[in-house]
Order: C-alpha cells, then structure tokens, then sequence
C-alpha cells in the first residue's frame, strides 16, 4: 500500500518555489495547508511537469488556473501576455524547472537529476500520481492568484 | 560533447510499447506513421508521463481517449470500470512505468534515469513538446481503439 509523500521531502520543493516567485517574479507567496490532490477536485488549466530520478524518484507540478499563469508569465517575461501561447508554455515550464533545480540542494543525499519539463495545457484538468506513492499538494496564495504545487518522491532508502 | 538524438532513439520506445501492450495487456497494438510533435496539436483525455534524465533527458507520454482508456486498462488488471476510476489512473501510470523502464535498457549509452509517473485527466488537454527537444508522436491502433505515444529527448 502506498504512502504520503513525507513532509520533509515536500518541504525543499515548497521552499524552493517561494524562493523562485521572489527572485523571478518578485512576488510573496503564501503556501497553505498540505492536501490529498486524490478526492480534491485539484483542477487547473496549464500545469508544468518535472520528473526527478536518481537516488529517489518523484515528480514536482507546478498547476495554474489560467489568469494566474497570464498574470505570472507577464510579470516573469517582463511583457503583458493574454493567452495561452508558445511564450506561456516556455515560462511555465521553466518555472517548474528553476523550483526543482533549486529544491535539489536540500536534497544532495539524493542526488536527484531532474528531467525536461512537459507542460499540460487544457481546461479543468487534474493531475495525479502513479500507485507507488500518494502525492500531496501544497496550495499557494500569490499576487497573480491561487496555484498548486503538487510533489510525489519516493526515496530508496 | 553531448551525444546526438536520432529517430532512432525512439524505436526502444515503440517497440517497449508493443511488447508491454501484447504481454502485460493482451492485445497487440499495430504502429502508425512516426510524426514530429510540433506538427501535431492532438488532445486527449488521459495521459501518463514519465520523466527522464542522464545523458538525455526528456520525458515518455502515453495519451488516450477516455473510452480507450477505460477498455484497454480494464483489460490490463482484469477490472469492469465503467468510468475514469482511480484504478484506471493507476493503471495508465503503471503502463507508462513499464514502457519507459524497458526502453531505458535499449539506451544505455544515456544512462536515462526514470521519474514517477504524473497522470493527466481532463477532456481535450494537449502535451507541449519541451522547448529544443526532439519530440515525436507514434500513433498506435488496437482492437480497443488508438492511443499515442510522445517522446521527446535532448542530450544533456
């Protein structure tokens, strides 16, 4: 039977992206109360994939409702975007990379490689995990509005 | 000196995705045509994805249709769901786990690295194709209706 992801493993990552929202985007975000994504209803409408292997696997999302993505895209490319575009796709998905390259350090007993971000794009949509662990999500407040982190991670050890 | 990506590199792909669907699901799904990704804006309603990383990097995706989703899975574990269950999602994450673990062994020269798969549900979502990979789309038929596999690679 699966497990939680366990708060010390999922803390890196919630660190990790208030720090990219402060440097690159020069925003304050708040993260919420950790929750199941499974029975929740998570739904959000681009969403940006990091897969990590090595000597733990996982994956870490970045989920957006779409005028919190515009919003967070405008301010991080420095130009107002209003739709969902190639640019947006780009910014997304490099968010998600500079989170989990930056969560790697308070990670280096794992020494986790991450992999190319794959962005989602489509109304609603929800995201889980495999069988092997039960992500759990943090949910984040932000000046552009509200978005998910979501973090699966499996150590070997 | 990174090593180059070829269509090559996505046989082991292709052929890790008929040998798991004969073996593990019990049907015997026939190849299309090998599309670039960038010509194709497809939409699914349920994608698995794996990460991976090494001297490539990049991601695997399977995507299907709901109702293929739910036959094809229903086959896979034996199971008579009728909607987009959590097993089903299970399922299509396990699929995806063992497409990209056996088509890592063909390309050990990339020591690839495997994620946890990440499960994609929501009706017409698309997969945009990481910026400077190589990304390609396989259409596959089955008796149970057709999916895609998408693989998309860099050398890093």
């Amino acid at each position: 039977m699966a497990s939680p992801v366990k708060v010390e493993h999922i803390n890196p990552f919630v660190t990790a992206t208030a720090e990219t929202f402060k440097s690159m985007l020069r925003a304050t975000v708040t993260p919420g109360k950790l929750m199941l994504i499974r029975g929740n209803k998570l739904q959000s409408d681009i969403s940006g994939i990091i897969g990590l292997s090595g000597g733990a696997q996982g994956s870490i999302i970045l989920s957006f409702p779409r005028i919190t993505a515009l919003k967070a895209v405008s301010e991080f490319i420095g130009e107002k975007v209003l739709a969902i575009d190639e640019t947006v796709k780009d910014a997304i998905g490099e968010l998600a990379n500079i989170v989990a390259g930056a969560a790697k350090k308070d990670l280096t007993q794992y020494k986790i490689s991450i992999s190319l971000p794959t962005v989602i794009i489509g109304d609603g949509h929800e995201v889980q995990g495999g069988k092997d662990v039960i992500p759990m999500a943090v949910p984040f407040e932000s000046p552009f509005g509200p978005f998910y982190l979501i973090v699966s991670f499996k150590s070997e050890a | 000196m990174p090593l180059a990506i070829r269509v090559e590199h996505v046989n082991p792909f292709v052929s890790s995705t008929m040998e798991t669907f004969t073996k593990m699901v019990g049907i015997e799904p026939k190849p299309g045509k090998l599309m670039l990704k960038k010509d194709s804006k497809l939409n699914y309603d349920i994608s698995g994805i794996i990460g991976l990383s090494g001297m490539a990097k990049g991601s695997v995706a399977i995507s299907f249709p709901k109702e293929t989703a739910i036959a094809i899975c229903n086959k896979f574990m034996s199971g008579d769901y009728k909607d987009l269950h959590a097993d089903i999602l299970d399922a299509v994450g396990e699929l995806v786990n063992i497409i990209a673990g056996n088509a890592k062994k063909d390309l050990t020269e990339f020591s690839i690295a495997i994620s946890l798969p990440s499960v994609i549900v929501g009706a017409n979502h698309q997969i945009a194709e990481p910026k400077d990979s190589f990304s390609f789309v396989v259409p596959f038929s089955t008796a149970l209706g057709g999916f895609h596999l998408a693989v998309s690679l860099k050398p890093s």
